[in-house]
């Protein structure tokens, strides 16, 4: 049932993308892993930027949550800054998640958090701080990492 | 049957071929993986599954899922935590009662409304049905489904459209072009749509093209030659796609075409409604014919003394037929009024016999009381004496015993005594110990 629920999803994202994302797979095999690029907001600092992530679907999925990270290092309070890249959602928590979610949801909900991060439900304390205490010197790393990690 | 040693080259080439007719299941037919042919309404949508309802249920918290995918959610659910109670997977309410209600019939009938496509489209059923009559057209109809092979020494099963042919489809042959060994029934579909080696030549550009592609070619050959639209009413050019563009923009049948057509539905539907009164008039004037003959020699007779003259007339055939059907409806008023008499007599005595009954079933309890009280006292009765005679039989050996004086018979004598005395009441003891 899951594979085809996520075959539906898919080719539904792919009839209606969402806008300023494309998604692929990396392996035509594999319904359960896919690649989705997300063009940085328009008005955060992350403009002009292009972000790989990955979302994963567990094979129990609608039951268990999706997980998504971003490849693209990325300057962002809630994401990790290691070389998974987590993010965290709060709908993507198990204890938060409802199987009648959809993966349109997931995606637009990470990219709102790109325009507009939520430091009290950070990753990154330190990152978190800087935009909670110094918002210009946080527009300015992020910048700058988009820069040179998310150039197109 | 070839013999094993020779058929075994040919084996694995066939299962090869079953491998790539790959067969969707259909007992049962798996509703979720059904093309709908239309859009339906998202609301008809399970959140779970994203198809439409399946056995649809409904949760404390009203919102409806199909059966199978709360069954799913509510195992993946108990894995994980250790209390008893589930969540909806919608709005996380909890669940305290897990019964699940059955949704309305209406949801049901909408659901099973959707028109779906066959199953078995991928091998060529062209049938599209409402969801809920497909299972029954996969069993019962389906020129594609698969039937027991109508050779009875042969176990395996054949198409039903090829269950015409009476005999076994199961031997093996040859493609011709591409020497693989095939079963007869599977032949043809791997010549038309897997065979690499079979080649045709194009009916109109005569290139030559694989077997499996000519349908292909044929719609996007730059040679094919396609007749006017308006073939059928009348036009009779043909020519190649380009050409037929700009015939078509002069053409007047063509541009009738449309309009013809409306006009051949309506013709065809007015010829169907003809076709309907026609067969509804033939059914009622043969009714009316053996009315007729029913009616008309006791007419004949009814008027044969009185008028012999009127037989052809239609007169005193109409009177009759009036007074006879009169007659047959108060006849009828008749059996009716009987039959209500009927009705409540029965009634009536049905009534009786359970007052009378109940009378019987009272006094008998009644009498059952009397004779228990009765028992009683008869007991009663029999212990007073009984106790009367043993005491008398126990004054009568003191008595004896005081007269031959001897303390061993007189010890002997009270043990005996004093086991039936203790049966009986306390003051009754305590008078013989004293």
């Amino acid at each position: 049932m899951a594979q085809k629920r996520i075959v539906k999803e898919y080719s539904e994202l792919q009839k209606k993308p969402l806008d300023g994302m494309r998604i692929s797979l990396p392996s035509e095999a594999d319904m359960h892993q896919w690649q989705i690029l997300i063009d940085g907001p328009k008005g955060s600092p992350y403009e002009g930027g292009v972000f790989t992530l990955h979302l994963s679907l567990p094979t129990e999925y609608p039951f268990k949550p999706p997980t998504l990270s971003f490849k693209t290092k990325i300057y962002h309070p809630n994401v990790t800054n290691d070389d998974k890249g987590s993010m965290c959602l709060g709908m993507l928590r198990a204890d938060e998640w409802k199987p009648s979610s959809k993966i349109e949801a997931v995606l637009s909900f990470a990219k709102a958090l790109l325009l507009e991060p939520q430091p009290d439900d950070a990753v990154e304390g330190g990152i978190a701080r800087e935009y909670k205490e110094n918002k210009k010197e946080f527009i300015k790393n992020a910048k700058a990492w988009t820069k040179q990690y998310a150039k197109k | 049957m070839a013999t094993p040693t020779s058929s075994s080259p040919g084996r694995p080439s066939f299962l090869q071929a079953d491998a790539t007719l790959q067969r969707p299941q259909v007992n049962p037919v798996d509703l979720r993986a059904l093309e709908y042919v239309d859009s339906y309404d998202h609301n008809l949508m399970c959140a779970i599954c994203h198809s439409p309802f399946v056995y649809p249920v409904r949760l404390e918290c009203e919102h409806v899922f199909c059966q199978r995918c709360v069954n799913d959610a509510m195992s993946h659910q108990d894995r994980d935590s250790r209390v008893y109670s589930i969540t909806c997977p919608s709005c996380r309410r909890r669940i305290e009662n897990r019964a699940i209600t059955p949704v309305p019939k209406i949801l049901s009938h909408i659901l099973d409304d959707l028109r779906v496509k066959c199953p078995l489209e991928c091998l060529g059923c062209p049938e599209v049905k409402a969801r809920g009559d497909i299972q029954d057209h996969v069993n019962k109809y389906c020129a594609y489904a698969e039937v027991k092979c109508p050779s009875e020494s042969c176990l395996l099963t054949v198409l039903r459209k090829d269950l015409d042919e009476q005999r076994c489809l199961h031997s093996v042959m040859k493609c011709e072009d591409c020497e693989s060994s095939f079963m007869e029934r599977d032949l043809e579909i791997h010549r038309s749509r897997h065979c690499e080696v079979g080649k045709a030549s194009c009916p109109d550009c005569n290139a030559q093209v694989l077997l499996r592609d000519l349908e292909g070619h044929i719609e996007c050959c730059p040679d094919a030659n396609f007749p006017c639209n308006a073939a059928e009413y009348g036009c009779d050019f043909v020519a190649i796609r380009e050409t037929l563009d700009e015939h078509l923009k002069m053409c007047p049948l063509a541009k009738l075409v449309p309009f013809l057509r409306m006009q051949n539905e309506r013709l065809e539907a007015h010829e169907a409604a003809l076709k309907h009164l026609r067969h509804k008039n033939s059914i009622l004037e043969t009714s009316l014919s053996t009315i007729q003959e029913t009616l008309s020699p006791s007419a004949n007779l009814i008027d044969a003394p009185s008028s012999s003259a009127a037989d052809s007339d239609t007169g005193p055939f109409d009177s009759t037929a009036h007074h006879l059907l009169c007659l047959h409806e108060s006849l009828r008023e008749e059996v009716n009024r009987v039959s209500a008499a009927v009705s409540e007599v029965d009634a009536k005595a049905s009534m009786m016999v359970m007052n009378e009954s109940l009378r019987i079933k009272e006094d008998l309890s009644h009498a059952n009381a009397v004779i228990g009280s009765m028992r009683m006292q008869l007991h009663w009765l029999m212990s007073a004496r009984l106790q009367n005679q043993q005491r008398v039989a126990i004054v009568r050996a003191q008595s004896s015993g005081d007269g031959l004086g001897s303390s061993t018979d007189a010890g002997g004598s009270s043990g005996s005594v004093e086991l039936p005395v203790r049966r009986l009441s306390d003051s009754t003891r305590q008078d013989t110990k004293l």
